[in-house]
Order: structure tokens, then sequence, then C-alpha cells
């Protein structure tokens, strides 16, 4: 009996607890643009899980989206889900059914929102990028991580071996490679890297760590700085948040490192050579136009690599000379003629979609 | 350079540094409200929204004492929350510094999103730099030496934080309150104490201690804020007060042994290409082998003093 007035505290403190929680979570409404209007346009609504502002992956998409509208006509809508998971599903449930020929999302995190909305509407026909949602009314984009990650170590073999050209560089044939987790997804990073570095010069050290985490940028530079230490022209940090540190590390040391999956050029502009990218608005743009000639077929995989121009790497001009750019893309060409196989991690073991 | 060479170099001692100073902080905070009998799971919640306010108001000052004041503040702000829900709402320790720790991570990802636009992180492109600690003609004692030059002043501030928490914790009347109110509450009452007013004041210091943790791990080198960047950091602290009983010696013991394990399981992957899902079990393991050690070591000696008994008795 004496515990029950410490019974109610406690929920008291929970609910005070919970309310600040739910404030915040409330205060991430959903956004939109340009409702759609004549029946007969081709129409497309944009489902963002996260915000539009990224510099990168969505904003990416949304470029894709804005061709449709200047080049194919259509009518577009952007309904931004906002970073609060729990509103995705409803976001994609109140765009599906409503008279769009197609409605496009993407990331590997709104997946699970997709596959329930998508059964339950089996007429809405779907395109979700950057992972592979297996429903017959959606049309899956994924991108070849090591094609990019091969281009990412080209430039960082070309950078030790040329270094008269880039005053940060000491010419130590050794680059190296920091990856978040040891998870397949970043050991595909890592062979793409290892044979990119390898097919400008085989006798170049590739050195390789993986932090453990996404999110812990200190270990990254700790580890970036040890890479530094043994001589490491240029780190190419496949690390999420924990590569940030990767990146700060080669403005502390003042040396080199590339970026990934967002523009990161701009951070350190004095270090950072080029940001790894996956074209979205390339591969989105292409989708939604089979979408529109009724060529698009649903539940299959469409794969994106350097061949169809899905990936790409986004260089820093005022470090890397035009030369150097000339230099990336004949390995690029050579990756797309199928002349340089990039080796590959499964399950990410793809052939580009033709 | 042999391969023990290359693993215990000059930079190894200092990433040691590194990363035990910010677990040393944290875990000084916690191990006052430890003593207070308090099992502070927040504390890794409050070195992150110490960590962000550092960032946020560092890069909007360019200040960086108000950065770190700012930090201190965030923790503080936080425990006091901690603090009200626990102690005067009676919420368990438990859930309320759960709490604080899903409100933190999804306060800091609001704050991110709204302020600057990115979910993900926050690099300010101008950063005011913390003082760092240059030894002169000291940087030539081994090991020590370059271990400690070029580390954030934060780092000296862990260290010099130990002898002064030891001194409050043992030598001043509120750390003998502290550690009354963790032993016998109700003898607390009945020398006329409040209880609940000394458990907040070591709540509130483990807050600031937090917010200074969070300030050396975004500010001593890195300049900036990623979601969730203490990367469990504070849960590690709080390891670091078991192994050290927490009192404060035992924290910085603890703390060096965490700092020593993630360096050298970062050098072990590079130098000797080990298998990295391994080596980030060190630190863990560590962990379980000292807290189960303790106790397997005291049962043995349990048993050898019972197992004697016997004898001495026969021999009368």
């Amino acid at each position: 009996m004496a515990d029950q007035p410490r019974k109610k505290r406690l929920v008291r403190a929970g609910a005070a607890l919970g309310a600040v929680a739910g404030m915040v979570g409330a205060l991430g409404v959903p956004a939109a643009s340009a409702a759609p209007h004549a029946s007969s346009a081709f129409k497309v609504a944009y489902m963002v899980p996260g915000n539009l502002g990224d510099l990168g992956f969505f904003d990416s998409g949304q470029k894709g989206i804005t061709w449709a509208h200047q080049r194919l006509g259509a009518v577009v809508k952007t309904v931004q889900g906002t970073t609060d998971t729990s509103q995705w599903t409803p976001d994609l449930k109140a765009v599906s059914g409503q008279g769009y020929n197609v409605v496009v999302t993407g990331s590997s995190q709104v997946a699970q929102d997709l596959q329930a909305v998508a059964k339950q509407f089996p007429q809405q026909h779907y395109i979700m990028f950057d992972d592979n949602v297996p429903a017959p009314n959606v049309a899956s984009i994924v991108y070849l991580q090591n094609d990019g990650a091969f281009l990412a170590g080209v430039l960082s073999a070309l950078v030790t071996t040329q270094s008269k050209h880039f005053p940060l560089a000491k010419g130590s044939d050794t680059v190296g490679i920091v990856g978040g987790m040891n998870i397949p997804v970043i050991r595909d990073f890592v062979v793409g890297f290892v044979k990119g570095a390898h097919a400008v010069n085989p006798k170049i050290k590739v050195l390789t760590s993986y932090v453990g985490s996404f999110t812990d940028p200190q270990t990254g530079y700790n580890q970036a700085v040890e890479m530094y230490n043994q001589g490491a022209d240029v780190i190419f940090a496949a690390a999420g948040g924990s590569g940030l540190g990767v990146l700060k590390a080669s403005a502390k040391v003042g040396r080199y490192s590339i970026g990934v999956d967002s523009n990161q050029n701009g951070l350190y502009p004095k270090n950072i050579l080029a940001s790894d990218l996956k074209n979205v608005d390339v591969s989105v743009f292409d989708l939604l136009k089979m979408a529109k000639a009724g060529t698009l077929k649903y539940n299959k995989q469409y794969v994106f690599g350097l061949s169809n121009n899905g990936v790409q790497l986004l260089l820093n001009n005022s470090l890397v000379p035009k030369f150097i750019s000339v230099d990336l893309a004949r390995y690029a060409s050579q990756v797309a003629s199928g002349k340089i196989a990039v080796p590959c991690v499964q399950p990410y073991c793809l052939s580009a979609t033709k | 350079m042999s391969a023990l060479g290359q693993i215990f170099n000059g930079s190894l001692w200092s990433f040691v540094v590194l990363d035990t100073s910010t677990i040393l902080l944290a875990g000084l905070g916690g191990a006052f409200t430890q003593q207070a009998n308090i099992l502070n799971v927040a504390l890794d919640g409050m070195m992150l929204i110490g960590a962000f306010a550092g960032i946020a108001v560092g890069a909007a000052t360019q200040s960086i004492a108000l950065a770190v004041l700012a930090a201190m503040g965030a923790g503080l702000v936080l425990s006091l929350l901690f603090g009200w829900a626990s102690l005067w709402l009676g919420a368990d320790f438990i859930v309320a510094g759960v709490g604080i720790g899903l409100l933190t991570s999804g306060l800091s990802i609001f704050l991110l999103e709204r302020l600057y636009h990115n979910e993900g992180s926050f690099t300010p492109f101008k950063f005011p730099n913390l003082p760092a600690i240059h030894l002169g003609p000291f940087v030539h004692i081994p090991v020590l030496g370059p271990a400690l030059e070029g580390q954030s002043i934060l780092v000296a501030v862990a260290i010099l934080l130990v002898p002064t928490c030891h001194w409050v914790l043992y030598h001043t009347s509120f750390g003998t309150h502290v550690r009354a109110v963790g032993e016998d509450e109700a003898a607390v009452v009945a020398a006329g104490l409040r209880p609940r007013r000394i458990k907040m004041g070591a709540v509130l210091i483990s807050g600031v201690l937090c917010g200074l943790a969070g300030a050396e791990l975004a500010m001593g080198t890195l300049d900036q804020f990623v979601s969730g960047m203490t990367a469990g950091r504070g849960f590690i602290a709080l390891a670091a007060i078991f192994v050290g009983r927490a009192t404060p010696v035992g924290t910085f013991i603890g703390s060096l042994v965490f700092g020593l394990a993630s360096a050298l399981a970062n050098q072990l992957q590079q130098v000797l290409n080990l298998p990295s899902n391994l080596l980030f079990m060190v630190p863990y393991v560590a962990t379980v082998v000292v807290l189960l050690g303790r106790p397997v070591l005291s049962a043995y000696r349990l048993r050898r003093t019972a197992r004697q008994v016997p004898e001495a008795l026969a021999q009368t």
C-alpha cells in the first residue's frame, strides 16, 4: 500500500518525459507542393523519407522528379516525411491510390514501410531507389557501390603516384579506406576501392580498417590519423557519420580524403578531393521515362553502375587537375565496356541493367 | 620496425589518452551518483546533448569558453530533469535514465534538422579551437610526453578532476553525505539531513561532468556534431565505474582499461590485419573479465579459508 503514491508519481514522471518526446515528434509536419490536377496527365508523387536539403541523396531524387516535370511533362508532388519514422507509413498511404501513376520513394530505411503499403494498394505502382522491395507493383533501383568505390580507388592511386600535382601528398604509394562496419555492403566498397587502386598500379599499398559503427566519428578520426601516420596520402571514408571524423583527420594532418553519399567536398575544401555519389536523379528519371512509355517492369530490380551513369565521383575541381579527371573517365569507360571487372561481395554481385 | 614497435608507437598513447579522457569525465560524474546509490544510465544522453550544445553555441558565437559552458549547462539542465523525474516524481532511475537517452537522441536529431537542415551531422565551417596542452621541455618524457602533447585542455581537466573528486568525496562534508546517503538513507534522515537534496547534488555534478565529456568528444579533435556520436561511451563509462567500484581513482583505472583496449583494437587492426569484429570485443571482454574476476577471486579465497578451518579445528 505504501507503494501506491510512488507508483502514481512514477506514472506522472513517465508521462512528463513522454510528453516532451511527443512534442518533439509532433513538430515535424510533412510539407507539400503542387497538387495534381488534369486527370489524363502523367502524375508522379515523391515521398521523401526524411527531408530535402541534404545536398545529396534526397535532393538528387528531387532533381530526377524535376526533370520528369520538365522533360516528360509530368505533374509532380513531393511529400517530405521528415525524420519521424512513424510518419512514413501514413505518408506513403496518403499518396497511394490518389490517382498518381507512380509513387517514388527511396532509402533502405523506408523499405519495410513500402513493403506493407504496396501490399495494401496493389493497383498503385511504385519506384523504390537504393533498396530492393520485391512486390508485383514495385520497381526497385539499386546501385553498384563497388563501381563508385573503384573510381575512388583510381583517384587515390593517381594522387599518390603523381604527387607532384598534389601539394599535400607525399608520394608514398600508400592509400587507405576506413569502413563503417565489417559487413557485406561495406566490404563491397573495400574490394572495389582496392581494385581501383591496383588498376592504376598493382604495387600500391592499400590500408583497411573498420570503425565498428556508423556514428562514431572519434574512432574514425583515430583510425585515419593512424593511417596517415603509416604514410597514406588519401583515405576514402566509407563510414557514414564515422567518416566525418576521417575527413576531419585529413584536414588536421594535412593530407587528402574522399567523401561518400552526399557532396562533402565543401567541408574541408583543401583536403577533400571528391565525393562518391549515387546518381539518384539519373536512375529515377530513367525509370519514370520507362513508366510513362509503359515499358517499366515491376517486381524487377534495375541495377545502376558505371555503365549506365548510375554512380559518379564528384570532383573538387580546385584540387583535382583536368588531366586527372580525363584519366578517371578513361578508367570508368573501361569498366563500362567490361575491360576491367570490378570485384564484388555477395549479395551485392549484380550487373548493371542494359 | 617490428610489429610490436609499430603497435606501441607514440601515437598509440595519444589515442589512449584521447579515448580515456571522455570516458573518464563521464565516469567521474557517474561515480558521484553511484556513490549516492543511483545507477545513472543517463550518462550517455547527457554527454550527447553536451556535445550538441557545445558545437551549436561555439559555431554561433565563435567563443570556445561559451561553447564549453553551454555543454556543461546542457548537461546540467538534463540532469535537473533526470533528478526531478526520479527524486521528486519518484520515477525509477533506470526508466528515467533510459528516457533521457531517448529524449536526447531524438532532440539532437530534431534540432540538427531544424537548425542546420541535416539530420545526420553538423560541421561548422569555422570553429574556435580548445586551448591545447604544451609541455615545453617535458615533451621528451617517454610515453607521457608524446601522449599528452597537443591534447586539448579538457584532457588536463579530466586528469586533475581525479584527485579533486577524490578530495570532494572523502574529505568534505558533502562527499561524506553523498556516501552516507548511498550506504544507508535512513541513517542520513536520522542525522537530520535531507537525502533528496544530497542525491540531487550528486546528479547535478554528473550532469556537468557529462556535459564536459560531450565537449571533449565533440571539440577535442572533431569540431563537429554527428547524431549518436557518443556511440555508447556513456555506457562504457558506467562499466568503468563498476570496474573501479565508484571511487574516482578506480574509475580512472577502469577508463584507462577501456581507452587502452579501444586504441589497441584500432592499432591491431591496421598493423596485424586481425579481424576487426574480433577486436571490437576487446573492451567488453575486458569488462566481463574484471567484473567476473573479482567475485570469483573472493569466492576462491573464501573457500580456501573455509577448507583450512576444519584442519585447524582437528588439530585442537
